[in-house]
């Protein structure tokens, strides 16, 4: 139930990025919504939930993506363990660092792609104003990612309160 | 003295002479008594009258005007929510008619068209911003396979590249991936054109000594196996000629606008390759 809905949030950021943000305007040139996810569930929630939901995730994003197969997985998956190592040093727990650790997080995300393009397409294969899409990402990152903290602290509260609801009504019964 | 009953009939007699005093006043010239009678009744009457009279014609006015305000301020909201059906009515009729026209130029360009073509529409597009496909409401259950040519009447789309029972995905010319056969228009030179960015593609592999010019039109070749001979893809934008090297570098500006893609034909019948004669 719970791995349910955490699914179906992922699926629900999935389409708000290439559904919503599309109709709205194609020139937002908005993050990938994932990261925030991927970075919370790397920082607040146990190893056994975050693994599997984010490597569906990825595989979802990548068989939508035109992007060489596993690029996503991969990148989430890198994030998710650098994260989970991070914290064991710094304080990155705090939420005013979340909106710092999201922003790096798509830097990473987009440095990985242009080295993915780099290396099949070469330096031209690039966009002329790479530099400007990745900059308006990351603006976009800092601005909105502690909303996104506020929206997933307050969601995963309601998963954890319905998953002990059914907790206790399954020992009931 | 006298009885009760003749004090009475005295009275009615006195009060009635007296009322045909009073009224034969009528008929003979008016005295100034009565006039000073008239005038001290009014000086004392008067201004009380027209205080009353002015306070209940003020009451009712305030109590007029204030239903009035009533009535108009509900007017007024009837009026708003009207205008403001009115407005949608005007918003969602213009929109008809422009999708009425888009749809036109589809129906009008599958009739001329020699292709079988299923229409679908645009319902999704890339999760990253590096590469360019969009999802189409239309898959294995309306004939589509991979590989199949993707276009609108102003030109081509790109091609499916991943196909369900419902949906394909599509890869636009504008990604970096993609790579179309094409000419020249003007002078048949032969090249390839691939993606670039958000609205631009490159036309690779045309000799430097092959004259092309600045609003050329690149057309599709039929020679890759996937487009159809003569389909539009752009017009040439910008062109390059170094020194060294034996191609020129060649900027195309694709003519579909793909930030207002909306509905696409799948062609189901790709011709086979037309290869040139040797």
């Amino acid at each position: 139930m719970r791995y349910s809905a955490f699914l179906a949030f992922s699926v629900f950021l999935m389409v708000t990025q290439t559904v919503v943000l599309y109709e709205m305007s194609a020139a937002l040139r908005f993050y990938d919504l994932l990261v925030p996810l991927v970075i919370y569930f790397s920082l607040y929630r146990p190893f056994r939930e975050g693994l599997p939901i984010i490597l569906l995730t990825g595989i979802m994003m990548d068989m939508l993506s035109a992007a060489p197969i596993g690029i996503y997985m991969t990148v989430y998956l890198w994030l998710y363990v650098a994260f989970r190592q991070t914290w064991r040093v710094i304080q990155v727990k705090q939420n005013l660092l979340f909106p710092m650790v999201v922003t790096a997080g798509v830097l990473f995300e987009n440095i990985v792609f242009c080295i993915i393009i780099i290396l099949q397409n070469g330096v031209p294969g690039l966009f002329p104003d790479a530099v400007n899409m990745i900059g308006a990402q990351l603006l976009w990152a800092v601005f909105t990612s502690p909303f996104m903290l506020i929206l997933l602290h307050a969601l995963f509260q309601l998963f954890d309160r319905l998953g002990a609801g059914n907790l206790q009504e399954s020992e009931q019964s | 003295m006298f009885s009760k009953k003749t004090m009475v009939v005295a009275g009615a007699i006195i009060l009635i002479v007296l009322n045909g005093i009073v009224f034969s006043f009528n008929y003979i010239r008016k005295s100034s008594f009565q006039s000073a009678a008239v005038q001290t009744v009014l000086f004392f009457v008067a201004p009380v009258q027209e205080g009353v009279s002015g306070t209940i014609k003020f009451t009712e006015h305030i109590w007029n005007q204030y239903f009035d305000l009533v009535d108009t301020t509900r007017e007024n909201e009837d009026l708003r929510r009207q205008l403001a059906e009115v407005h949608q009515q005007i918003h969602a009729i213009s929109e008809m008619a422009i999708e009425n026209a888009r749809l036109k130029r589809f129906v009008d360009f599958k009739a001329a068209s020699t292709h079988t073509m299923v229409a679908a529409a645009v319902v999704a597009t890339d999760p990253s911003p590096w590469y360019r496909t969009v999802i189409i409401n239309k898959g294995k259950a309306d004939g589509i396979e991979k590989g199949y040519p993707v276009m609108v009447p102003e030109g081509i789309v790109g091609q499916v590249t991943g196909v369900s029972s419902g949906y394909a995905k599509v890869l636009l010319i504008i990604d970096r991936n993609n790579a179309v056969d094409a000419l020249v228009q003007r002078t048949r030179a032969r090249g390839i054109v691939k993606g670039m960015s958000d609205r631009l593609c490159r036309f690779d592999y045309a000799l430097r000594k092959i004259d092309i010019g600045v609003g050329d039109t690149a057309i599709t070749s039929g020679y890759d196996g996937i487009f159809p001979k003569g389909l539009r893809i752009g017009r040439v934008s910008k062109i390059l000629r170094r020194n060294s090297g034996i191609f020129q570098e060649i900027e195309l500006t694709p003519f579909v606008d793909f930030q207002k893609l909306e509905e696409v034909m799948v062609i189901l019948n790709p011709p086979a390759p037309d290869f040139p004669e040797e």
